[in-house]
């Protein structure tokens, strides 16, 4: 067989393509990744264990999955809605609501961390009058799934919103004749062909949200064990000179990362062939 | 010029398309590779044209082995199924391209394009369009830009996938019969690719039908509707009724009624393909047919279509033209006498070499 | 329940988008126009204004190179390894900010495995303008490569495919029609890798050193700020951004509104 280069194309380009988009994603991305998980290990699998199996460390870890999978299934819930509605209902100001859907994309994330905080600090906007009733959001854990789930919504409703505008409408009218009632008609016709969207959207917010780190710095209060996230360890520990340790977490949150990615991934592809 | 194709495969990945493909277009000829989807017929031509690569074979153009040359250099015309046409491009702009982009030596002044382009749409009656784009162009003149676009490199062969396929019924008819007409003006050696059996025998000096990647059989028009090769082609062209049969002593038999004799001697089941139109009804007759019993009719235009279950359990579509009632009026349920004029008949065993063929 | 729906809809993005965007000009204009001006103008908040610009200046056509490249190779072509490749260009998008600077640190910085290597030749990577591009180079790879390969998969390669036939060579092709059947998918994609350049935090901060008026760009320059408690200063700078990211929503929505049609195929 003739080798992947020499093989003939119709169109011209391909090794030449191939060859750049190789080499630059090995150079930017790959190499240095590599570079970490190899650092990682160097003092040993026990010392990788080790640094990874400290309380501080596997707190951090366990806030950031945690409070980001929160946030990406209060996102689903809200993020689903605000999707119907922009999709399904027309209303004045609709467009521009739905271009304000983005702004997480677009607000560097630095200052989505400052102005959340200024909004759920005990005297800010919002925080005034929740610090009354108990709640508090600043320097908790709930600041950290407060601003991962503003983080994360743009990833929901993006995914949705394509899926609903090509779904049938047609499909549902036939449901309503057959004599479905309307939650029926979501259940049994709409929900089929949500779900993957939902859980890829999901998946997304997910990977997002586990590894961001400007938004939540400023509003988390950063208190070892209690609100310190994972990402902010690595700071932590990379200001520190502990290069291995900090390459330990990170080759523990890819490999967090990886491992939940690729259990979603499956479910869905389960998803899909059940409604095959 | 001609074209020829010798000992052709390919396969994608494990599966095989093409199966040693040998096929001729002398110069000049009209030829329609003609067979159902994923018969292999749209890969060989865009073989020819230079945009797949065979595994195995050769393509001459001429005497020339064109295998090694890419598409650029081929100087094929080919129009896509879907035109293909360059969306951003005014229509002069897309039939001038394959002019703007040749060499600076070889191209030709800017006026002279420009000539060439208003010829080439009035050709295709299209002059006034020259300015528009093809979205705001029917299928059908799409259709007419993209051939005017593909004849402007003065292609030495005209490769047409599908070129039909997504105009509706009337324009697909009419297209038809223009392009066969300019066609044979210009007298370009021209393959078309399509599934649609009329086409292929209206339009093609020959037709090649093909199935599971192989040339079942490639012959003119009247050859492949009067004696198709296998049962394959007969049940492709349709209208085709088969029936079960048994050979014996040279004797042919459909159930114990005596058909006539057969050449093949040999004692074997073997299938009859008879077309719906190869059939004759007749009020019933003893001793000179299939004896049956009419289960229904339905009214269908020109003709009548009569369903009959033949005593030996088989159930025939027939064909009756107006005129050959002869005043008599058909029942469902009475008796009648099927005679078959013209049918082929094949042995289920030794591959799908017709036994035989019968006309009256 | 419409009603009911389009409350909680509307609710939640007041909530969670409208207020902060309100917030973010409110506290920068908290003590009046002139100690807003005065706090954009200061020196530190101008040099991070510039070095930020200077990162996506060098960042965006690099992305807008590499991503043609990519789309053309995954768009145009099939070869055994594809879909590993598609989701190795989707990989910065999984990976934390922080990480994306943390493995240049450990690759180039002083004690980094290149480290000695870059030192004799005195070559300053991390802590410096190029470790920052780099960083930001890895966070914002995957944006233009996939709005293209997306929207030339939905094309598909009917109109190269005629233009190989009809003489054309590979830069004509690509210059004469995918180009202008792609352009605004690549604006687009270019817009998408800008705003991320020059709002980029986690990765940029890692690899920057917070030098001040040195490797400062515009988001450190409002941690900057904000941890020394001059809030105000933090907010003005930080409505620049802000304000940044409102042309990016506006852009955003006009180009996808063109390349909607770009994306109507026949």
């Amino acid at each position: 067989m003739a080798s992947l280069a020499q093989q003939r194309r119709t169109l011209p380009g391909f090794g030449l393509g191939l060859g750049v988009t190789i080499t630059y994603l090995s150079l930017i991305v790959l190499l240095p990744l590599a570079t970490m998980l190899l650092r990682s290990l160097g003092n040993g699998p026990a010392f990788w264990w080790q640094a990874v199996s400290s309380a501080r460390v596997l707190a951090a870890l366990r806030l950031s999955f945690g409070a980001s999978m929160a946030a990406a299934a209060v996102d689903v819930i809200f993020g689903l809605i605000i999707a119907w509605v922009l999709v399904r209902y027309r209303f004045i100001g609709r467009r521009w609501f739905d271009a304000l859907i983005d702004l997480p994309f677009a607000l560097p994330t630095a200052v989505a961390g400052i102005t959340l905080s200024a909004l759920y600090a005990g005297n800010g906007w919002l925080g005034q009058y929740l610090e009354p009733w108990g709640i508090k959001v600043a320097f908790t854990r709930v600041g950290v799934f407060v601003a991962l789930v503003f983080v994360a919504l743009p990833f929901i409703v993006r995914t949705v919103q394509p899926v609903l505008q090509d779904l049938d409408k047609e499909c549902e009218e036939a449901a309503a004749t057959l004599g479905a009632s309307r939650w029926q008609t979501f259940r049994q016709v709409l929900w089929p062909s949500l779900a993957p969207a939902l859980l890829t959207g999901f998946t997304m917010a997910l990977a997002r949200a586990v590894g961001e780190y400007g938004s939540v710095i400023f509003i988390a209060g950063n208190l070892p064990r209690v609100s310190e996230i994972a990402p902010l360890l690595i700071t932590i520990k990379l200001e520190q000179y502990d290069y291995v340790g900090a390459a330990a977490i990170g080759s523990a949150m890819l490999l967090l990362s990886f491992v939940l990615l690729l259990v979603l991934n499956l479910l869905q592809r389960r998803m899909l062939r059940v409604q095959r | 010029m001609q074209v020829a194709v010798q000992g052709l495969s390919k396969a994608f990945g494990e599966t095989a398309v093409l199966h040693d493909i040998n096929l001729l277009v002398p110069e000049g000829q009209f030829c329609a590779l003609l067979g159902p989807s994923g018969s292999g017929k749209t890969t060989l031509l865009r073989i020819i044209a230079g945009l797949e690569f065979a595994d195995l074979g050769r393509v001459l153009f001429d005497s020339t082995d064109v295998a090694d040359r890419s598409a650029r250099d081929r100087q094929v015309g080919f129009v896509f199924q879907h035109y293909a046409l360059f969306r951003h491009m005014t229509i002069a702009d897309n039939v001038a391209f394959g002019l703007q982009v040749r060499e600076r030596k070889l191209r030709p002044a800017a006026p002279v394009i420009k000539r060439r382009v208003a010829e080439l749409l009035e050709l295709v009656q299209l002059a006034d369009y020259g300015a528009r784009y093809p979205d705001q162009l029917s299928g059908g003149q799409r259709q007419r830009v993209a051939l005017a676009r593909a004849l402007a490199i003065e292609p030495r062969v005209l490769l047409l996938d599908e070129p039909f396929g997504a105009l509706d019924a009337r324009v697909r008819k009419d297209m038809r019969t223009w392009l066969r007409g300019l066609q044979t003006k210009l007298g370009l050696t021209s393959i078309l690719v399509t599934h649609d059996q009329d086409e292929a025998l209206e339009l093609a000096d020959s037709v090649a039908v093909m199935e599971h990647g192989h040339i079942i059989q490639c012959a003119s028009p009247q050859a492949i509707y009067d004696q198709p090769a296998t049962p394959a082609v007969y049940e492709f062209l349709g209208g085709a009724n088969r029936l079960t049969c048994r050979v014996s002593n040279g004797q042919l038999f459909v159930g114990d009624a005596l058909l006539g004799s057969l050449a093949a001697a040999d004692d074997a089941a073997a299938d009859l393909y008879v077309r719906a139109h190869d059939v004759e009804l007749l009020p019933t007759a003893p001793g000179t047919g299939l004896q049956g019993e009419l289960l229904r009719l339905t009214w269908g235009g020109g003709m009548t279509h009569a369903q009959v279950r033949l005593q030996s359990g088989d159930t025939l579509e027939v064909d009756v033209p107006p005129w050959s009632s002869q005043g008599h009026s058909w029942l469902v349920g009475q008796a009648v006498t099927v005679r078959l004029r013209r049918y082929g008949v094949f042995g289920s065993l030794a591959g799908a070499h017709p036994a035989a063929f019968v006309g009256i | 329940m419409r009603a009911l729906l389009i409350g909680v809809a509307l609710a939640f993005i007041g909530l969670f988008l409208l207020l902060p965007l309100f917030v973010v000009f409110t506290e920068a204009l908290r003590h009046g126009v002139l100690p807003y001006l005065a706090a954009i103008r200061e020196p530190d908040a101008v040099s991070a204004l510039l070095l930020s610009l200077k990162i996506v200046a060098i960042v965006v056509p690099i992305n807008v190179t590499f991503g043609i490249f990519a789309a053309w190779t995954i768009a145009k072509f099939r070869f055994p390894g594809r879909s590993v490749l598609v989701s190795l260009i989707d990989l910065p998008f999984a990976v934390s900010p922080v990480i994306s600077g943390l493995v240049y640190v450990l690759l180039l910085g002083s004690r980094g495995v290149l480290g000695p290597l870059l030192q004799d030749w005195d070559i300053q990577i991390i802590f410096a303008l190029p470790g920052m591009v780099l960083a930001t180079l890895f966070v914002t790879f995957p944006f233009v490569a996939r709005e293209l390969i997306a929207l030339m998969e939905q094309q598909g390669n009917d109109e190269e495919y005629a233009a190989r036939t009809l003489g054309a060579g590979g830069l004509q092709i690509f210059l004469r029609v995918t180009l202008p059947n792609i352009k605004w998918a690549l604006l687009y994609g270019a817009l998408l890798s800008a705003a991320r350049a020059l709002g980029e935090f986690g990765a940029v901060s890692v690899v920057s050193g917070h030098v001040r008026g040195y490797t400062n760009t515009l988001p450190l320059q409002v941690e900057i700020l904000y941890n020394e408690y001059q809030f105000q200063a933090a907010f003005a700078v930080a409505s620049l951004l802000a304000l940044f990211a409102l042309v990016t929503l506006v852009l955003k929505t006009v180009l996808e509104h063109r390349f909607g049609r770009e994306l109507k195929t026949h």
